[in-house]
């Protein structure tokens, strides 16, 4: 169904936490990207730009403030592409702020949207970077055939790309309940306007033989190794079950095209032993099959009806603004206590044969928490990305990653945005 | 290159291992046809501290100050109160404007009006209608409309100003509502300030319809707008 010409979205049912929860050193926000096989031809993508906006009328907004909740409203200016000049994933000034909650950037060979994560989640953003990025080559002049896997850029925006696909699902069935118990918590000491990232690339072929072995998907292998070096560099102090966040797309369960945030989170992790003797092994087992329970529809359900609930509860929504801001800032922190750090994985990124051969690979980078580590791995071809991102120079839980995965047999190729000119970008 | 010590790939690039920051060395890798996807120089910048923040230490200060020395000194809290809103009012006139970029104007200076008759209205009441009398009856009706006649002037010369100052007299009509009951209780004469200000409002805010009534309807919407109850399925 054509979309009727809205000049402003209410946010979706998981967005609205997200402008409460940001702050002036943090905005949540992550970002899509593809490094390319040429540089960036910066006229030409502006062109792109230009030409998808109308298609996707819902990310080219501003945040704004009501007097008692949050939107998103059509930007006054249009998106102009920035050159990249400063750490990837750092806030810009979006309360009341004139500046579009989307970013387009460009380096050298990248070009990555970033985005405030009240617009949309990654599965969506991605449709949007395919979109663009097909029309940037269609530009410098490469025939890219229509295809299932790039929206059509001709076609008009539907309600049901723009819908809160939340709401839609909402039933009378029994809610989930919050309660959980707490995790350990890694923190890192932030350094301020930095953000460290590495880009751990890895062959499917080296994984896959291994998860097969073991009897596990390769998201609960990574999530393992993941759970494994947080336990590796935690205090012997530590008592408590190390959890990580792992988010999962609800459209494929419930058919939903909704462009805009339709995701949930599922916390797993194991208590491990203090002596720090648990394997690799032994955490394996602790989470296999734990990833596949917490995708099961009936818990997806729950947790669908319980965040709706939450959000029809006459006095949340009739509550002020400042008040809200300071009661879901209590609820977004406790929510974190839950899990240590989050790591996403958004899957196979399928696209025509014609675009995917000027295409090096893809980069998602989180920005998470300025005190936790962010990890998203995604894969284009015979490659997984692995990106973690820290805003300090502690690194060393993504050092024992790696390293746990090369002693796995596993090849590891590292890039960062730090360091590899020696005396360069040095602190 | 590779790390040894990590056993990973690098780029040739790197001269150190971006994991351990021993050298790297000169080796085939294991993972063929890959290029360093490069990340620009960036000089690194502290944030300057938030000067809100500041600006809160400074009022904290002062006002704990005042309440102690107006304590020890036997004077009335009225001084005490008339530094504590007065420091505020002197912050949102002289510095917050500084502070402004790429921001909307109008909520900080609806926000700073709001600051400014707290002030006075406490004058007023603490004064006993000597120091500032009649605040509440006719200098702050004065203030929305001379507010309103920026919101006229501005959207004369910049008609999306109207839609953006449309959810602004609907709370102008409230303090013209408010303002009428307290005149009303307090029995003073100045009834008409208020009503005034109403038919003021009104005028504005018929003036923004007819200019652009569609956007502004919907700016409205949007401001006041509350999650609607979702029926389950």
């Amino acid at each position: 169904m054509k979309q009727k010409t809205k000049n402003w979205y209410m946010l979706d049912n998981a967005a609205s936490i997200y402008p409460y929860s940001s702050n002036r050193d943090w905005i949540c926000g992550y970002r899509i990207g593809f490094v390319m096989k040429e540089d960036i031809k910066p006229d030409l993508l502006q062109r792109a730009v230009n030409e998808i906006a109308p298609r996707f009328p819902s990310y080219f907004v501003q945040l704004r403030f009501g007097y008692f909740w949050p939107y998103l409203e059509k930007a006054e200016k249009p998106v102009i592409i920035e050159k990249e000049s400063n750490y990837p994933v750092l806030p810009t000034p979006r309360y009341y702020s004139k500046v579009p909650a989307l970013r387009v950037i460009y380096y050298k060979r990248r070009l990555c949207l970033e985005t405030f994560h009240g617009i949309a989640d990654g599965g969506a953003t991605i449709e949007v970077l395919k979109a663009l990025t097909a029309q940037y080559l269609k530009l410098c002049g490469v025939e890219i055939p229509d295809s299932e896997y790039i929206m059509d850029i001709s076609a008009e925006p539907t309600d049901e790309e723009v819908e809160d696909s939340f709401k839609k699902n909402y039933t009378k069935d029994k809610s989930f309940s919050r309660k959980e118990s707490v995790s350990y918590q890694h923190k890192v000491k932030p350094i301020p306007n930095y953000n460290r990232v590495f880009h751990g690339i890895v062959p499917v072929a080296d994984i896959k033989p291994i998860c097969r072995e073991k009897g596990i998907t390769i998201t609960e292998m990574l999530a393992a190794v993941f759970i494994y070096s947080l336990y590796k560099n935690s205090p012997d102090s530590n008592k408590k079950a190390i959890k990580i966040s792992i988010p999962i797309s609800l459209r494929p369960f419930f058919n939903s095209n909704s462009m805009r945030n339709f995701s949930l989170f599922t916390n797993i992790g194991a208590k491990l032993k203090d002596d720090k003797s648990s394997t690799l092994d032994e955490i394996i087992d602790a989470i296999k099959g734990k990833l596949v329970d917490g995708t099961a529809k009936d818990v997806l359900q729950g947790n669908i009806n319980l965040n709706v609930s939450t959000a029809n509860n006459l006095l949340v929504r009739i509550m002020p603004n400042g008040i809200k801001k300071f009661v879901l800032k209590i609820g977004y922190k406790n929510g974190q206590q839950k899990y240590a750090c989050s790591l996403s994985n958004l899957g196979i990124c399928k696209m025509p044969e014609e675009m995917k051969a000027h295409i090096d690979r893809m980069d998602v980078i989180l920005g998470g928490p300025r005190d936790a580590i962010g990890c998203a791995v995604n894969s284009i071809d015979e490659n997984l990305n692995i990106s973690f991102n820290v805003a300090s120079k502690q690194t060393e839980v993504v050092k024992t990653f790696f390293t746990t995965m090369t002693s796995a047999g596993i090849r590891v190729r590292v890039e960062s945005n730090d360091g590899y000119r020696r005396n360069q970008n040095e602190m | 290159m590779r790390c040894n010590n990590c056993n990973v790939d690098l780029g040739e690039e790197y001269t150190t291992c971006p994991l351990c920051g021993e050298n790297a060395v000169q080796d085939e890798p294991l993972i063929k046809n890959q290029r360093t996807a490069q990340y620009p120089d960036v000089t690194t910048k502290a944030y300057h501290q938030n000067p809100f923040v500041v600006f809160l230490f400074i009022w904290a200060v002062t006002a704990i100050g005042s309440l102690i020395y107006c304590g020890a000194a036997g004077k009335s809290n009225y001084l005490a109160g008339i530094i504590t809103i007065g420091v505020a009012c002197i912050w949102s006139l002289f510095f917050r404007p500084v502070f402004i970029k790429q921001l909307y104007y109008g909520n900080y200076l609806v926000a700073d009006a709001a600051v400014i008759s707290v002030f006075l209205i406490y004058i007023e009441y603490k004064s006993g209608n000597v120091l500032v009398p009649m605040a509440s009856s006719i200098y702050i009706p004065v203030l929305i409309v001379a507010a309103l006649i920026a919101i006229i002037i501005g959207f004369i010369f910049k008609p999306e100003l109207g839609r953006r100052a449309a959810p602004y007299t609907i709370w102008f009509l409230i303090c013209g509502i408010v303002g009428i009951i307290y005149v009303l209780a307090s029995k003073n004469e100045y009834l008409y300030m208020w009503l005034a200000e109403i038919v003021f409002t009104l005028l504005t805010f018929g003036l923004i319809m007819i200019i652009d009534g569609k956007s502004a309807i919907e700016e409205i919407k949007a401001k006041f707008s509350i999650q609607q109850k979702v029926k389950a399925k």
